[in-house]
């Protein structure tokens, strides 16, 4: 009985951890089987067809990225200003855990209630209609606990010995951050940012009413009434009403493009981490 | 100087995603104010959502969202758990490494990709598979609850490896010198002592179901009012707080103060569900584990 | 009594290794070692720290097997005469009869009673009431009854460090083993709980054979009946030199000892 239960457990384990594995594969087979024959020069270059999915995905391509550019430069500095704060510049433990507990709580919010808020906020009171930079905004605010966290992991995990010994040097604080923390811990927010990046470029949910059409422009020349057309909202849309076997072709292709896209930076993250384990394991 | 600027920038970057978070909770909190002193309780408790009629009864959405987190987890917790101890017990360095970029790159494809799949695929599968209960379509709770499982499995494997490889190998060691098998140490020693954080998987998991809505949208077939609460509902439409609020009822109630109250009201029950879910969790799993779950 | 220990009709070894190495994938961990074991009493293990000592002790209860990265092993180890490491020997059951301290002790988060019966349950079945005999058994064979009688169902983590130690060497009598390998137990208390310890050890190589391996040459001048050396010679761990204690002491034949019995006594 002991014999086949420690023969029988491993077995078992390995077959959820091969399903688990066998389920991204089948995901990505499929989105790679049925989009690749889709994706060509022209599919993304062109702008979109007069019909519901024809044409390229010129502009939801430049949506997408000019919304994902706008997240990382809201969400970046905030969430580096953040990560300082936590980490280096607050002494007490209490306070620490206090913004420690918070970023979790706004890790938690779901991506849906930031939509609304911008809805509120940008969209009602501040009167911008649909616009790219609300969009921006929120898709930042959103990734700032993704970046904060892995750079605050990074600071923490720095050897006590570099930052005595800068002090021993007799730098101030702000020196011993600018020239020694931020330098040892650049991977850590890099690699927190592209997979914060990669989330970024997939979420629908906040741009649904803030940010997002399907179609109709291009590029944006303003702030106000300034919508763009993005990927994951095109998907969106197009799923809804999927019959239509042209729109079915063009949704694979969007839907292998915005795949390919988040994966890329996902693992253009991977090395980054890798660096960091290696780094925490020897240093 | 530069000490005190550097400081000032951090304070201010902080200050300002302090300000932004507080403006949420406030607003959300602010703008459903006419609905629960028009319903009261009744909002929470009440079962027709009829804006023309101004009845707003949201108990359908959370049954909704209740049921395809419980279906979600249910489905997802074995199998997570399994990899999870796959991954901590009998992989070692580099192997376990391995299996865990596949499992970061499955947390990472967006949910309107998994939505896609669930309307070209999952939802045809769930039709046939339940044909002879006799389903309208294949947009149901459940078909919602599949997909979200596939979603949050993830979360909660990263989530119970972290736990389980936080148990101190010493403790493994001491297991086996006593004549323990591999799997009495994984099953006597590991799992009862990681027990607390796999609890907070399980729950995190369970919140990031809550909170999901595209893809929910998709499937679930949106439909306001739940005919019955029983089993059978599961393979009927139904509606989330996630789903109602993605709709474009949404944008057509911002005119009105009363109906869009309601609106923002569902956003207000779905924060306090998930937030307690995740508070719930931060007290079994006091350390850096909570940030690995992955937004919603 | 040295001279009885190694007449020609000393009964068969319980344990005994033969041209026995251990490999890294690095490096080489132990070269060549012979050992024989005798059934009851102390066998010390003495040599400078990094020499290998703990390896050989996880040679004969199979924890080796357990190591990341895993180690090589070459060589013949038998317990009782039959091979510890042959196709079909149940490495479990033999962690059971072959015990193990370790050099920090390691209790479960749980109570003292559970702690003590956490081995037994699951190896044995036991009545309710041969549980609860087996309980007083190993408590009273750690010497650690008359301390703990009295609060059998609070955590184990409670306890002193001293008292954890005996803690664990009654989890490990609970589960009436012949042998018990000893890691260095004494290297993580005090004075006193060190004593306590090393009474308990001297009373129980009465019935058990106790393997202790020990840095602390005055612990094996006052436990060891017989004492084995292991140091590096050409970088690689070796058994230099087995001898009953005294005469290894006294007497020691090879440089490496003469040298580590040497700096010892210098430290000291």
């Amino acid at each position: 009985m002991r014999k086949w239960i420690d023969r029988g457990l491993p077995i078992a384990c390995a077959i959820c951890a091969v399903a688990c594995c066998a389920l991204l594969l089948g995901i990505v087979a499929t989105i790679l089987a049925r989009g690749l024959p889709v994706l060509s020069g022209e599919f993304l270059s062109a702008a979109d067809g007069e019909l519901l999915g024809s044409g390229g995905i010129r502009y939801q391509l430049f949506g997408t990225v000019l919304l994902v550019a706008t997240a990382l430069a809201v969400g970046a500095p905030l969430a580096l200003g953040w990560a300082l704060v936590q980490a280096v510049w607050v002494r007490s433990q209490r306070g620490r855990r206090l913004l420690r507990r918070t970023l979790y709580a706004v890790n938690a919010v779901p991506s849906i209630l930031f939509g609304i808020f911008g809805l509120i906020v940008f969209v009602k009171y501040l009167d911008w209609g649909k616009s790219w930079l609300a969009g921006g905004i929120l898709l930042g605010l959103m990734i700032v606990p993704t970046i904060a966290v892995a750079l605050v992991e990074r600071i923490e995990a720095l050897p006590a010995k570099y930052v005595r010994a800068a002090a021993g040097l007799g730098l101030s604080k702000g020196r011993i951050v600018t020239s020694v923390i931020l330098p040892q811990c650049w991977s850590g927010g890099a690699s927190g940012a592209l997979i914060g990046l990669a989330r970024a470029a997939g979420e629908t949910a906040p741009i649904l009413f803030t940010a997002a059409v399907f179609s109709g422009v291009t590029v944006p020349h303003g702030v106000v009434e300034s919508p763009v057309l993005a990927l994951p909202y095109h998907i969106f849309v197009l799923a809804q009403d999927s019959f239509d076997p042209e729109a079915g072709a063009h949704l694979w292709g969007s839907a292998f493009v915005l795949l390919a896209l988040v994966l890329a930076l996902s693992l253009l993250a991977l090395p980054l981490r890798l660096r960091a384990a290696e780094e925490a394991q020897h240093g | 100087m530069r000490s005190s600027l550097a400081r000032w920038a951090s304070y201010g970057a902080t200050g300002l995603t302090l300000v932004f978070g507080t403006a949420l909770l406030v607003s959300f909190v602010a703008q459903s104010l006419p609905v629960w002193r028009h319903e009261g309780l009744a909002y929470v408790t009440g079962s027709v959502w009829h804006f023309r009629s101004e009845q707003f009864g949201v108990l359908p959405m959370i049954y909704g969202s209740v049921v395809v987190s419980i279906v979600a987890l249910a489905l997802a917790a074995p199998l997570a758990v399994g990899a999870a101890i796959w991954s901590a017990e009998y992989l070692n360095g580099r192997n376990r490494w391995w299996f865990k970029v596949p499992i970061e790159l499955l947390a990472g494809i967006p949910s309107v990709v998994y939505g896609l799949l669930g309307v070209l695929l999952l939802r045809n599968w769930i039709y046939e598979l339940f044909e002879r209960f006799e389903p309208l379509s294949g947009d149901t709770l459940l078909t919602a609850g599949v997909l979200l499982a596939v979603m949050i499995l993830p979360t909660v494997m990263t989530l119970a490896d972290d736990a389980l490889r936080g148990v101190a190998s010493s403790q493994r060691r001491a297991a086996r010198a006593l004549g323990f098998t591999q799997a009495e140490g994984v099953l006597r020693v590991s799992l009862p002592q990681a027990a607390p954080g796999l609890v907070a998987a399980l729950l995190l998991g369970l919140g990031r179901a809550m909170g999901e809505t595209i893809a929910v949208f998709l499937v679930v077939g949106r439909q306001d009012s739940q005919a019955d609460y029983g089993l059978r509902s599961w393979l009927e439409a139904g509606q989330t707080l996630t789903s109602k609020l993605g709709s474009s009822e949404t944008f057509l109630a911002y005119g009105d103060p009363l109906h869009w109250s309601a609106i923002v009201g569902l956003g207000l029950v779905l924060l306090a569900l998930v937030l307690s879910l995740t508070l719930a969790a931060g007290r079994w799993l006091p350390e850096t584990g909570l940030a690995r779950n992955r937004r919603a | 009594m040295a001279d009885i220990l190694r007449m020609p009709s000393a009964p068969r070894p319980i344990l005994s290794a033969r041209a026995v190495s251990v490999a890294s994938a690095e490096r080489a961990l132990l070269h060549d070692v012979d050992l024989d074991i005798p059934e009851a009493g102390v066998f010390g293990i003495i040599g400078p720290s990094g020499a290998g000592k703990s390896t050989l002790l996880k040679v004969f209860n199979r924890l080796l097997e357990l190591e990341t990265p895993p180690l090589e092993l070459a060589g013949d180890v038998r317990f009782r005469g039959r091979p510890v490491y042959g196709a079909g020997v149940d490495a479990d059951a033999l962690r059971s009869r072959v015990g193990m301290l370790f050099q920090q002790p390691v209790v479960f988060p749980a109570s003292i009673r559970r702690n003590v019966l956490f081995g037994v349950r699951h190896v044995e079945r036991l009545s309710r009431a041969g549980l609860e005999e087996r309980l007083v058994e190993a408590l009273e064979g750690a010497a650690l009854w008359d301390e703990v009688a009295d609060r059998l169902d609070r955590p184990a983590v409670e306890l002193s460090v001293g008292q954890q130690q005996r803690l664990c060497l009654a989890r490990t009598l609970a589960l009436r083993p012949e042998v018990v390998l000893m890691d260095e137990p004494t290297s993580a208390l005090d004075p006193r709980a060190t004593a306590a310890i090393e009474t308990l050890i001297r009373r129980l190589a009465d019935v058990h054979t106790i393997v202790l391996v020990t840095h602390d040459l005055d612990q094996a001048r006052r436990l060891a009946d017989q004492v084995a050396c292991v140091c590096r010679r050409d970088n690689v761990g070796q058994v230099i030199e087995t001898g009953c204690c005294t005469e290894l002491f006294d007497n020691p034949r090879c440089p490496e000892t003469m040298d580590y019995l040497d700096s010892r006594g210098t430290d000291q």
